[in-house]
């Protein structure tokens, strides 16, 4: 019992840190290196960027399965803006940025007024939007290589760190601050923890659901719009795992699947961790799907361990 | 006297039953007014009514003099009022500040002041004298402290009128000591309480009038200090015995030997030094007012709960019951109260609902293929035997009647050769007609050797069905009952009342005490 309370403090910290030393023991030097350290956070901040606004539907009690179509569908439409109508780099980033908030809407929608099972919903505007991506770019890849400034986005950097870790951290920390100390941030948790408990108080739940999908939907569209900079090529076959990459990273940062308890830090660590260990792999030369095996057999074991507690004390009773 | 709530022709009705029926009294200001009656006898309706989650189909509401229509939760606190419910309105995973002010966040532009919010709630608590940390988990609160927060957030929205909705039903004696105090300081600052309960004691010690309801009629409003405790309990249930019910005299059964046998049962916080016997072939009745925690000794008999010590003997073996298979096995079964998510497989069939739990006896040479016509010979059997009504046997058991349905949950507990059936609310929401259906054939069963144990809140289903009754009292028996007892020790409305209540303990001759 002890064990499993020391647990539930560090978890995903601890765990994070023990691989962390794995790695180090295993290779060294080459592991902790400045460079090597930053090349593990440009690797892991598309999902993180991604997994801020899970966080906040998972909380409130949703899910959001469509987020890795919609960062597919930002690689097209930014290609769209900067090929074919020529808007130029911001225009094309407002854009990308606009239909994240009609994708959001459209899940926000179909959960709130037609009232359909959040996985469902998402489930189908994620075949929905992938069939939306081919159908604007004609199931052909649009190349922007061209466009410098809006490599700039992904290549640039600031104070010697590279643009996208700033993103990263700026959202991140933006995330972890709106969850914590605001209003939206306490509704999201009362709706996930009891929704009707929650509307009986006077409290907007609809509103707050619609709020999270949007969040959800923007952020995949940064990282979409980040991951696109980083190719400079529109794809309809892009990020197919992107939407499982974020939730694993989110539950395993501690969040609750069934809502009312988000962890936005955790959720950092967690991508950390599995950053760490992509890296390890491929500083080891060992194929990738190894990655896959051990992913999973940790995310196991997190779960696991969450729930042995309960399960400990429900058979008291 | 100023009158600060005004009811006046209430009438709510629900499908097949009256809850309330032109009630109609007055609140003055500052008093402590308690609304007692039977279970179901209207007051948690009539609260709802109040508190914006129901609303009436005729009559009106006037607070301060003026009409109000009470549309919504919101309606509610607007008009002053806040209720106080049974369940809990908590969000358990925000702290304790976080749920009291969870409409009025203190802060600007959306960020939230948490040190204003705590110290308001400190403030608060400290108003009260509660010791309570306004950032602590309301997750990790235990009940009764769940109950203080929920009275400092009705507090904090200075309501004129609290409505408490049996507030002791899950507090011990030092948190009834505390409530009490806290009514004190809440009369003092003027506040009017609306007080729901059947303790006679509490009631007594807090009340200044009484409201007594029965059947969703109003009975009578009394002061306090000019009413007996036995009055009043004449006054809750006293009614024309045998309006429909067929008495069981003409086919009392012979009761047989012991089946099971509870020895001292105990469980901490929930029941001490429960047992009684079940024979074969009796129907015995398990009484007791709402929270009194029989639930909690059915469900152990099932392997739901785990006792803290004591022996249950079934055929003079004494036996473990960890999960419902290990009941099953020995030939318990057990039919739940909450038929719609613990009984019922909406979505399937009658013939798969009343197989479900026997289909290894329908399938031929235990190779777990499905023998369909000896399903359907089942099925015909025993829709049959119970009399119920079905368009086809593949029709889904949601659209059949309450009544129906829980003739379906009775057969599937039949097909395992159950030798004793527990019953928790046989006839919960089911209409008059199929009640008395139910009720002629749970006395076949019984006359079949089935031992059944029933749980029920309908004082007339102990009287008329049951051969002896047991009542509990806060986790203890306050009494054994005999329905054709010579003494004084029959089950009536009156005996079953004092026990219920606490008021006295009565033991039939011969009964173990």
């Amino acid at each position: 019992m002890k064990f499993l309370k020391l647990w539930e403090k560090i978890g995903i910290y601890g765990l994070t840190l023990f691989v962390f030393l794995v790695c180090w023991a295993l290779l060294g030097e080459n592991f902790v290196s400045a460079y090597n350290l930053m090349n593990v956070l440009m690797q892991i901040c598309l999902v993180v960027i991604g997994s801020v606004g899970i966080v906040f539907v998972i909380t409130s009690g949703l899910i959001d399965m469509s987020i890795g179509s919609i960062y597919t569908l930002t690689s097209i439409v930014v290609g769209i803006g900067l090929t074919k109508l020529n808007i130029g780099t911001v225009g094309s980033v407002v854009l990308a940025l606009l239909v994240g908030v009609c994708c959001g809407l459209v899940n926000g929608g179909l959960v709130v007024y037609m009232k359909i099972p959040p996985f469902v919903a998402t489930l189908s505007t994620m075949l929905a939007f992938k069939g939306v991506s081919y159908l604007i770019s004609s199931g052909k890849d649009i190349m922007y290589i061209s466009h410098e400034s809006f490599k700039m986005i992904s290549s640039g950097t600031i104070l010697g760190i590279p643009n996208p870790v700033w993103i990263m951290a700026i959202l991140l920390i933006a995330g972890y601050l709106v969850y914590k100390y605001t209003r939206f941030g306490v509704y999201v948790r009362a709706c996930g923890s009891n929704a009707s408990v929650t509307k009986i108080s006077g409290i907007p739940v609809k509103r707050v659901y619609f709020l999270c999908y949007i969040c959800s939907s923007v952020f995949a569209v940064i990282g979409g719009i980040i991951s696109a900079s980083r190719t400079l090529i529109g794809t309809s076959t892009a990020g197919a795992t992107y939407g499982i990459d974020c939730i694993c990273a989110v539950v395993l940062g501690g969040t609750l699947m069934a809502g009312g308890k988000g962890n936005i830090i955790g959720m950092f660590f967690a991508a950390l961790l599995l950053g760490f260990m992509k890296n390890m792999l491929n500083m080891l030369n060992l194929e990738f799907y190894y990655q896959y095996v051990i992913t999973g057999f940790i995310l196991v074991f997190a779960l696991v361990m969450g729930n042995l507690r309960e399960l400990l004390q429900a058979r008291k009773v | 006297m100023d009158t600060i709530l005004k009811i006046s022709g209430i009438t709510k009705q629900f499908p097949g039953v009256k809850a309330l029926d032109n009630v109609s009294f007055d609140v003055e200001r500052g008093e402590v007014h308690a609304v007692v009656g039977e279970n179901g006898a209207g007051k948690s309706t009539l609260m709802k009514i109040l508190g914006g989650l129901y609303s009436a189909d005729f009559g009106e509401i006037t607070i301060n003099g003026k009409k109000t229509a009470i549309r919504g939760v919101l309606d509610s606190l607007k008009s002053g009022i806040s209720v106080i419910y049974q369940e809990f309105n908590l969000v358990p995973m925000l702290t304790v500040a976080e749920n009291i002010f969870l409409t009025r966040l203190p802060g600007k532009s959306g960020v939230v002041n948490r040190k204003k919010l705590n110290e308001k709630c400190s403030e608060l608590m400290h108003e009260l004298r509660l010791d309570i940390n306004p950032s602590a988990m309301v997750s990790e609160l235990s009940v009764s402290e769940m109950q203080m927060v929920e009275i400092a957030k009705a507090v904090s929205f200075d309501s004129s009128i609290v409505i408490m909705d049996e507030p002791t039903a899950s507090l011990n004696d030092k948190e009834v000591a505390t409530l009490y105090r806290l009514i004190d300081d809440l009369k003092r600052r003027g506040t009017t309480i609306l007080y729901i309960s059947h303790r006679m004691k509490e009631i007594f010690d807090l009340s200044d009038r009484i409201t007594v309801l029965r059947d969703g009629c109003k009975i009578g409003t009394y002061n306090t200090n000019e009413i007996t405790e036995e009055e009043l309990i004449h006054k809750m249930v006293g009614r024309d015995i045998t309006k429909f019910y067929h008495s069981n005299d003409d086919e009392s059964s012979e009761t047989g030997e012991v089946v099971l046998e509870v020895k001292q049962l105990c469980k901490e916080g929930f029941y001490k030094d429960i047992s009684f016997q079940l024979h074969r072939g009796e129907i015995l009745g398990l009484g007791g007012l709402m929270g009194c925690h029989r639930e909690e000794i059915a469900k152990t008999l099932f392997g739901l709960m785990h006792p803290d010590s004591g022996t249950i003997v079934l055929n003079g073996k004494p036996i473990q019951i960890d999960t419902p298979a290990d009941a099953i096995r020995n030939r318990i079964m057990f039919s739940t109260d909450d038929r719609k998510n613990e009984g019922i497989l909406p979505d399937m069939g009658v013939d798969e609902n009343l197989t479900i739990a026997v289909l290894n006896k329908i399938c031929k040479g235990g190779n777990g293929l499905i023998h369909y016509k000896t399903e359907s010979a089942f099925v015909k059997e025993y829709t049959d035997y119970m009399q119920i009504k079905y368009a086809s046997p593949s029709q889904h058991i949601l659209h059949l009647s309450g009544g129906n349905q829980q003739k379906v949950l009775l057969a599937r507990s039949l097909l395992t050769d159950c030798e004793v059936l527990i019953l928790m609310e046989p006839t919960r929401g089911i209409d008059v007609g199929a009640k008395s259906e139910i009720y002629s054939m749970l006395r076949q069963l019984a006359a079949r050797g089935i031992a059944i144990l029933m749980i029920t809140s309908e004082t007339q289903e102990l009287i008329t069905l049951c051969d002896r009754a047991i009542v509990i009292y806060q986790g203890t028996i306050s009494g054994a009952l005999k329905s054709n007892d010579s003494g004084s020790a029959a089950i009536t409305e009156d005996n079953l009342m004092f026990c219920a209540t606490g008021n006295k303990h009565i033991f039939y001759e011969g009964a173990k005490q």
